[in-house]
This record gives structure tokens, C-alpha cells and sequence, in this order.
């Protein structure tokens, strides 16, 4: 608990609960190799006991409490994790933790009744260590009283649900399955390579089930179940899952790995092991998984014609011409990705198209520039030589202009560059740079910025 | 030995690049920046010989900064200019240690030389003997290229020739009546 040691804490049922850790800004520290998910959070709550009589302050940290017990705190944020019920108050740093092990029950109350119209949502909590403690929905700034329903009923549905899945049993469930598994109980009877073949065999169709389980949902449900909730149990399935069978798409990128090292030491038997591999890279490939997989592009169908699509898609109303010839990629990945709105592609898929558009010849390729190392994408008509004369006449005019000796010099800057053909500044300085290499330009560097002028130094005869 | 002032008087010409505001940025790109040197070199070497400035202090020169057009030459640039002139020949340092001053050749010792040896043929000098004086101020030495030349570097290009076997010198009563016998 964050609370300084100056100042007596607060005797509420906030302090009362399980000690709980906030990190240095604010946030609840969620077990996650227990697996802990945040699943709901709502404001505007509060935290009241109803019993006669104060609670007993927490075990481990009795000192330094105030005489005076509140009943109520207020002003609480409520998080529905799977594993706890967490209760923050964010101004004075406080949290306490509710875990489900000592939730009895939780059931939904108040709400408009003939007495009282407009009673407030509340939550009760029916807990082994503390009682009955009540959790109070005020709503948000409008509607308070139709936003406190909702959230009442958006946490208390969290709560069932977390409670029903028992998450935090998940670690014994898994050993306990992985024991009671039939390839490892069967194979401790057998001996040899039998017991390897078998063991071998089981953990195949285990694994096919595994992919059934998480992935079919549950088959038991009844005709009268409404299409919401069966999704919603079909998730829970599959996040029940989720460990085991991410161990196993693990197990297989590892395998691909060591294949292709093997195929690329050894020539013997390669053809055939490639294949499967390659199919099976294929096939993560589609479902989005390139991670591990591949160390040089192996030229997928996907990408090809994802370059094609690129390419048909930046010429289309002279989208590239428009912009000079040349486009970072940055602005390329948001205005393709805008344009397809659904399906859209990730950074590194833009990357492979493109090292693949010069192979395929589609009249676009990608370029780095040597100082900095920025990458466009620039039309194969596009000419330096062309740009940097451009450049040089643009530095040309400005000096003619000059009339006063002191102020307007004359010289150009990345910024009037950028102005003057409408090219974004980064390009407009890597152009100016290419054109200053080539010599078409030569720079004059203040403590302003940096100015680039014809480069009259190469018309003068030297000595 | 004189040495520059701090203003650059008004009757020397300044060349039309020194208004140009790059001259003032050495340049990152190589064939560039060799023109601009050179250009920095022939402005150096005309000042010091028009103003008969022997030696090139550095913090001194009033040739690095351009108040009309608002631009200088940063200390880095200075040095980089510096070191240019003299690598190609026209300059030595007179304190390598804590290299400050830097004594101008606008002619190099060896240029020198050979011109002070076709005058003395040119004027019959050779196996007769003639005076440093008469060298560098004597009536028949108007309009050569060592008129007027610092001492120092007029020894400079006699050691030369010593160097070449085509003189010899002899001590005089003063280092003025020294004298050089041509052969």
C-alpha cells in the first residue's frame, strides 16, 4: 500500500481487505505468469460494510491505522479480474484485493423498486473473510443512474463468469492433466522403442484434440442457447486452452528451424524434407504467424501479390507521381492500410512485398539513402540527376531575388524545398543532400539551419 | 616583419565569392570543398602580399568574418583553411607547438630561387658577387618577384641555390652585406 508513513491510514473496509500492491502509477501489478487478466473496470464506486461493528484490521500491517472507522469508502474504481475482485482508490493510492477462493457468492441488488425509484445498483458480496461487503454503482457524469445499471451489471456478469472459470486452479488442472495424460500413463508400462512409437502416437491425436477443444467450443449446449452466449463460451474454451496449444505452435516453429538448418548443411535427403517445411510455412504464414519462420523471403504468393496490389494501388490516379516520385514508407503503410480498412497489412509484410516489386519488374522498387538510412519507395522513372537540377535552378532563382545586402541572401532550405514541390520535408533534405553530392549544390551551414546555394564554387577557377 | 591589422582596409578588393555565403561553410563534399580551398588560398595570399603582411596571426585576421553578409568561419574552419595552405607549400608555421602565427610564402622558396638565379643571368651577375641588399632593394631588382621580399625567405631561396651548387655566400660586416657570388 502506498500510503506515506506521516499519516495515519484510513480504518475502512478498503484497508481492511487483502494487501495489495499498486505500481509507481497507480496500476494494479496482475499476476500474469498465474495467468491474471483484467477483464472489466468501472468508476464511480463504493465500498460499504453493512455489519455491526468494525472490521478487524489486516494481520500483516496493523500498525499505524487512525481510531475512527468509516463504513464506506467512496470514489473507488472497480476491477473484475480473473482471479480477484481489486477496489482502488486512486487519490490516496489505496487498492484491497477480494480473491474468488473467499467469495462465497456474488448476487446482483438494489435497483428501482416501488419504494424507491431510484435506488442505487449494488453488488453483494457474500465473503468468508469479511462478511458481507456491498460494492455500490454511482455511474458516470451523465445519466448517472442508467450508466450505474450497466456497469453493475457488466461487473457482476465479469464476476460470475471469472468465478465459473476458476482460473486461478488453472496451474494444478494443467499438471494434473499433463500426468493424466494417456501418453504419459500408458507409456510408463512399456519399454523400447514401443514406448516411444506409442508415446509418439498419442501426443499426435492429443494435439489434434487440442486444436478441436480450443477451437470447436463447446458441442453440449442446448438448441435454445442464443448466439451471444455460445460465442462466449466458445472463447472461454479456447482462452482455457490458449497455454497447451501455444506451447505447441512453439514446438513446431522450432522444428522448422531445425530443418532448415539441417537442409541448409546437408544436400542429401533436402528436396523432400523442404517441401513439408515449406508447406507448413506457408500455412503459419496465413494465419499471420511470420515471427520465427522465415529468415529471407522465400517469395509467398501472399507477398507477390500483395506488391502487385501496392504498386496498382500507388498508381492509381498517379498517387506516387503526385508526390514526387518517391514515398517514405510510413506514408505508404497508412494510406494503403486506410484505403483497405479491414485486412490490413502488417509493416513487415510491406517490407517483403517490396524487396520483392524490383524482382517482379513492376517499374517501383525500394531505395535506402547511405547517410541516414531512410527507406522509400521510389518509381523506377524517377531520376536524381532530374531532381537535383530542379534543385539547383530553385537555389538559382532565389538568389536572383536578393535585393537587400544583409537579410535575404538567397539559398533555399529544406522547408521552402518542401513548400515549392509539395514533397514531405524528410525527402525534401534527402534530396537537397543527393543533389549537394552530385554538386549541383553547395551548402552554407549558420546557426539558423543550413541554406543550400548553387554551386558557383565549381564555375570558379581554382589556383 | 608586420603583421596584419584587425580591419580589412578599404582599398584592398575583396574578391566576388568572399559575398558569397557558402565560402563561409567549408564544404562536406570532397571536389567541392578543394575548389573552396583554393579560393580561400588565393584570397589568403593576395591579402598578405598586397599588404606586405608577412605573417598570418590567426585570431587576428580580419579575413574570417564578413559582417556584410553576416558570416564566419568557425575556429575548426579556420584551422582546416589554415592547414590547407600549408600543405600546399605557401605557408610554414612559426611556433609548431602552439601554432598561432604562420608565416606566409607567397612564393615558394624554390620559385624564388629560380627566379633570382635567371635575373642574376639575365644581368650579367653571374661569377660576380652582389649584395642580399642589392637584392631585394637594388634599382636593377624593379619590378622582380623578390623586390621587396622578406629577408628571411630571400635566405630561404639562397639556401636553395647554395643547395643546387649555383651560388655561394659570403659573411659581410652586416647580414645586409652579405654576399652572393652566382656561378
Amino acid at each position: 500500500m502506498a500510503s506515506s508513513n506521516n499519516k495515519p491510514r484510513r480504518w475502512s473496509p478498503l484497508t481492511c481487505l487483502g494487501t495489495t500492491n499498486l505500481s509507481p502509477s497507480g496500476l494494479i501489478q496482475l499476476e500474469s505468469d498465474a495467468g491474471e487478466v483484467e477483464t472489466q473496470c468501472r468508476t464511480n464506486c463504493e465500498l460499504r460494510y453493512e455489519g455491526s461493528g468494525p472490521l478487524p484490521k489486516p494481520v500483516d500491517n496493523s500498525s499505524g491505522f487512525t481510531d475512527f472507522w468509516t463504513a464506506i469508502d467512496v470514489n473507488l474504481s472497480c476491477h473484475v479480474t480473473t482471479h480477484r475482485i481489486v477496489l482502488v482508490d486512486e487519490k490516496e493510492s489505496i487498492a484491497g484485493s477480494i480473491p474468488y477462493p473467499l467469495v462465497h457468492t456474488a448476487e446482483g441488488k438494489g435497483g428501482p423498486s416501488f419504494r424507491s425509484p431510484k435506488a442505487s445498483y449494488k453488488i453483494e458480496l457474500n465473503t468468508l473473510a469479511w462478511g458481507e461487503l456491498l460494492i455500490v454503482f454511482r455511474g458516470g457524469e451523465r445519466h448517472p443512474y442508467s450508466q450505474s445499471g450497466k456497469d453493475r451489471d457488466a461487473a457482476l456478469t465479469a464476476i460470475h463468469r471469472a468465478q465459473k472459470r476458476k482460473a486461478w486452479e488453472d496451474r494444478e488442472r494443467q499438471a494434473a492433466k499433463e500426468a493424466a495424460r494417456p501418453s504419459q500413463t500408458i507409456t510408463a508400462r512399456k519399454v523400447g522403442v514401443d514406448a516411444i512409437m506409442t508415446k509418439n502416437k498419442l501426443l499426435l491425436k492429443e494435439n489434434a484434440n487440442l486444436a478441436e477443444t480450443a477451437f470447436g467450443g463447446n458441442n453440449k449446449t442446448t438448441k435454445h442457447v442464443s448466439k451471444k452466449k455460445g460465442n462466449q463460451e466458445d472463447i472461454d474454451a479456447f482462452m482455457r486452452e490458449a497455454t497447451p496449444l501455444l506451447k505447441v505452435i512453439q514446438k513446431y516453429t522450432s522444428t522448422i528451424e531445425r530443418e532448415r538448418r539441417a537442409a541448409a548443411s546437408s544436400n542429401n535427403d533436402a528436396a523432400k524434407q523442404h517441401n513439408d517445411t515449406e508447406k507448413l510455412v506457408a500455412m503459419l504464414e496465413n494465419m499471420g504467424m511470420t515471427s520465427a519462420l522465415s529468415e529471407k523471403q522465400s517469395g509467398s504468393m501472399y507477398h507477390k501479390q500483395l506488391a502487385r496490389q501496392i504498386v496498382d494501388f500507388l498508381r492509381h490516379n498517379d498517387k506516387l507521381t503526385k508526390a514526387g516520385g518517391m514515398m517514405t514508407l510510413t506514408d505508404v503503410y497508412c494510406l494503403f492500410n486506410r484505403a483497405r480498412g479491414t485486412n490490413m497489412i502488417s509493416p513487415d509484410d510491406l517490407l517483403k512485398a517490396l524487396d520483392l516489386m524490383k524482382d517482379l519488374g513492376l517499374g517501383m522498387s525500394r531505395r535506402s539513402f547511405q547517410s541516414s538510412g531512410v527507406l522509400v519507395i521510389q518509381d523506377d522513372a524517377f531520376d536524381d540527376e532530374v531532381m537535383a537540377k530542379k534543385l539547383a535552378d530553385l537555389a538559382s532563382s532565389s538568389m536572383k531575388q536578393k535585393a537587400e545586402p544583409i537579410d535575404d541572401i538567397g539559398g533555399i532550405t529544406v522547408i521552402d524545398v518542401s513548400r515549392t514541390l509539395k514533397i514531405p520535408a524528410l525527402l525534401a533534405n534527402e534530396q537537397l543532400q543527393s543533389a549537394e553530392q552530385m554538386g549541383w549544390l553547395c551548402r552554407d551551414s549558420t546557426i539558423e539551419g543550413m541554406r543550400y546555394f548553387p554551386n558557383l564554387f565549381q564555375a570558379a577557377t581554382s589556383c | 616583419m608586420s603583421s596584419g591589422g584587425t580591419i580589412i582596409p578599404s582599398s584592398f578588393e575583396l574578391p566576388d565569392f568572399y559575398h558569397f555565403p557558402p565560402f563561409f561553410t567549408i564544404q562536406p563534399v570532397l571536389s567541392t570543398r578543394e575548389k573552396q580551398l583554393g579560393q580561400w588560398r588565393e584570397l589568403l595570399l593576395k591579402y598578405h602580399t598586397d599588404l606586405k603582411i608577412t605573417t598570418l596571426i590567426l585570431h587576428e585576421c580580419p579575413l574570417w568574418k564578413n559582417n556584410s553578409i553576416n558570416r564566419q568561419l568557425t575556429k575548426e574552419e579556420i584551422q582546416i583553411v589554415v592547414d590547407d595552405l600549408i600543405t600546399s607549400g605557401y605557408g610554414e608555421w612559426e611556433d609548431e607547438h602552439t601554432k598561432t602565427r604562420v608565416r606566409i610564402l607567397w612564393r615558394k622558396p624554390e620559385q624564388l630561387a629560380s627566379d633570382i638565379y635567371d635575373w642574376a643571368v639575365a644581368n650579367g651577375y653571374v661569377n660576380s658577387i652582389c649584395t642580399v641588399y642589392e637584392l631585394h632593394s637594388g634599382e636593377d631588382v624593379n619590378g622582380m618577384s623578390f623586390q621587396g621580399v622578406d629577408e628571411e625567405l630571400l635566405r630561404r631561396a639562397l639556401g636553395v641555390l647554395e643547395g643546387q651548387g649555383k651560388c655561394a655566400l659570403f659573411q659581410g660586416e652586416t647580414s645586409e652585406e652579405d654576399g652572393i657570388k652566382f656561378f
